[in-house]
């Protein structure tokens, strides 16, 4: 130390008193995260039984389809047909089929929603800037209202519904669909659902408009989880299912809303990946012939084992193709049950008001 | 079984940077003639511009000066890159986090990719200018990637906390690229730190930018080990910032989704 002068010195105090910092700050980490991951466990060995319990070991969180185990030999067979099957009364009868095995199938929960409360700080003075911001805590003032955009919301969806939510604007529709993929978390209140397998579906979302269809179907792909691999396996699919062979290299600038949304669609439910698919507002997009389409490959994805949760405004798209509809209206639970009830209460009162 | 899944999930984590790495990539020179070229021509036009002002209008006492100017000025741009393109990671992504399962650093990360690809372009053009002025090759020369790394680190958790801070500040980006100049006059890029008085030496010495530019022209230029302070400061604040970084981005994760 004695060759030193006097600034390296301090320099060395000034090392020695950051390393105590950060390892404490490594140190509190790793301690929480601890926790964390415990808890976690815990959590998912409560909810996951018998069945659900093989399941959830078996299968991947990036997994391929051919290491589905969900679904037995039987009900491959029944998809099948399902693919060369494509009239009408084909898929009524399916339908109905569904609706057997599933009254036969035990119950299980894929979605818990549990007393969630969602509260945003709105401000009311708008502050973007920091001198702003510090005065008004300088101040004290209040700068902020709380706004509940979800209250106390609770309901449980079993595997292979097909579940509407319906609700006006600014309802908090998307704000319990974000919820339940996982990228917000509520205030109050408990979801519990295995986020690996949530795929949200938004119209716009997850794409750049500066790349080709090509390359988006890569990043898209990449960010809802699918490997290398599994995109170069299903991209002439994706590519032949969303009808954009002609478009495929072309920016998707160029390409119509409805065009987007089904590409969005058809990397979504390609193979058997997604699980729990939600659906906020895609299939109003498309046209007659694509909603059709996609609503046949909904069917196919709830006779795999697939749940689904559309939001819609249009009450036409609930009644006809849901098993259950959800009313929302201002963060609160309105109604849940029957589509048709539903929908004709949703109905009344927008007469009303 | 475990050990599998996680690997798979590496993979995959993998897979996502490079999709997001490229896209910038793409974007970034889509609507440029030279494209990636530019990352060699940008440092040795600044370099030759540089060179010209220090030498004729100002003297200066350093020899080999364009290699010097070059090591420091590439150096500080790989830092001022990493940060000001991770700084907008979040807001200009909007759309996708929502999407993305895996941890939303990613974001910020892919961007930190980008200035680090660039800046091994950049040393296409200082190698170019090390042999036009002949320095020497050494043995050195094999702890610069141990500089860059640490520097790496560094830059992304200061980018990491810009980058969180820009969600809900947008004033940060104009107080931030006035930090950057001055940053830039304390690093001894193009002057030597021995012309200053003994108050100012303090002060740039303890600027990590300066440490991380000082062993880089040491290794590169003088073939001199750095000194044991030198190497412990660049270990400290490579991972000390990065860990730091790293703990504000997780804490905040929440309130950005709300925010965004």
């Amino acid at each position: 130390m004695d060759n030193l002068n006097l600034p390296e010195q301090l320099m060395i105090i000034l090392i020695i008193l950051f390393l105590i910092d950060v390892s404490g700050i490594l140190l509190y980490i790793y301690l929480t995260g601890k926790k964390q991951t415990r808890s976690k466990s815990e959590k998912m060995s409560r909810d996951i039984t018998g069945r659900q319990k093989e399941e959830y070991e078996d299968t991947e969180d990036f997994e391929d389809p051919k290491e589905e185990t969900a679904s037995t030999e039987e009900q491959r067979s029944v998809e099948k047909e399902v693919f060369t099957g494509q009239s009408d009364v084909e898929i009524n009868s399916l339908l109905t089929d569904i609706e057997e095995s599933l009254w036969k199938s035990p119950q299980i929960p894929v979605i818990q929603v549990k007393n969630v409360t969602m509260e945003f700080k709105v401000a009311t003075i708008q502050t973007s800037g920091i001198k702003e911001l510090l005065i008004m805590k300088f101040k004290r003032q209040n700068t902020f209202r709380k706004l509940k955009a979800l209250d106390q919301i609770n309901f449980t969806i079993q595997r292979g519904e097909i579940v509407g939510i319906i609700g006006t604007n600014g309802s908090g529709k998307s704000t319990l669909l974000k919820i339940i993929s996982g990228a917000l978390k509520p205030t109050l209140g408990k979801v519990k659902v295995d986020n690996s397998k949530v795929q949200l579906l938004t119209l716009g979302t997850g794409f750049d408009m500066e790349l080709t269809g090509r390359e988006n179907i890569y990043l898209n792909g990449a960010l809802i989880g699918y490997s290398k691999d599994y995109i170069e396996r299903h991209f002439d699919e994706i590519v032949s299912f969303a009808e954009l062979e002609d478009f495929i290299d072309e920016k998707l600038r160029n390409y119509s809303s409805g065009m987007v949304s089904r590409l969005g669609f058809a990397i979504a439910t390609s193979g058997k990946a997604a699980e729990i698919l939600i659906l906020d507002e895609v299939l109003a997009v498309g046209d007659i012939n694509f909603q059709k389409k996609s609503m046949k490959r909904i069917q196919e994805m709830i006779h795999g084992g697939s749940t689904v949760i559309i939001v819609s405004h249009s009450i036409g798209v609930i009644t006809k193709h849901c098993t259950r509809a959800i009313w929302i209206e201002k963060g609160k639970l309105m109604a849940d049950g029957n589509p048709e009830k539903v929908c004709e209460k949703y109905v009344k009162m927008q007469n009303n008001t | 079984m475990r050990k599998e899944k996680k690997s798979k999930k590496r993979k995959q984590y993998i897979f996502i940077l490079r999709e997001l790495t490229g896209r910038e990539f793409k974007r970034k020179y889509a609507r440029s003639f030279l494209g990636i070229i530019w990352s060699v021509l940008n440092p040795l036009l600044y370099m030759t511009v540089m060179a010209m002002v220090f030498t004729y209008i100002f003297s200066n006492s350093i020899e080999k000066y364009p290699v010097y100017l070059m090591c420091g000025q590439i150096t500080y741009s790989l830092f001022s890159g990493i940060t000001n393109t991770s700084m907008g990671a979040l807001v200009d992504n909007k759309n996708m986090l929502i999407k993305v399962k895996f941890p939303k650093l990613i974001f910020p990360l892919s961007r930190g990719m980008i200035a680090l690809v660039n800046f091994f372009y950049s040393l296409i053009a200082l190698v170019i200018v090390m042999i036009f002025f002949q320095v020497k090759p050494s043995f050195y020369m094999l702890l610069v990637p141990i500089d860059i790394l640490f520097l790496f680190l560094f830059s992304m958790g200061v980018g990491y906390i810009l980058s969180v801070l820009y969600v809900f500040f947008d004033d940060v980006k104009y107080l931030y690229s006035v930090f950057l100049t001055l940053l830039m006059y304390c690093s001894a890029i193009f002057y030597s730190i021995n012309r200053l008085s003994p108050m100012m030496q303090t002060v740039v010495a303890t600027n990590p930018i300066y440490n991380y530019v000082t062993i880089f022209r040491n290794c590169m230029i003088y073939s001199t080990m750095p000194s044991g302070v030198e190497f412990y400061q660049m270990a400290a604040w490579g991972l000390g910032m990065y860990i730091i970084g790293t703990y504000v981005f997780w804490k905040s994760q929440n309130n950005i989704m709300q925010k965004l």
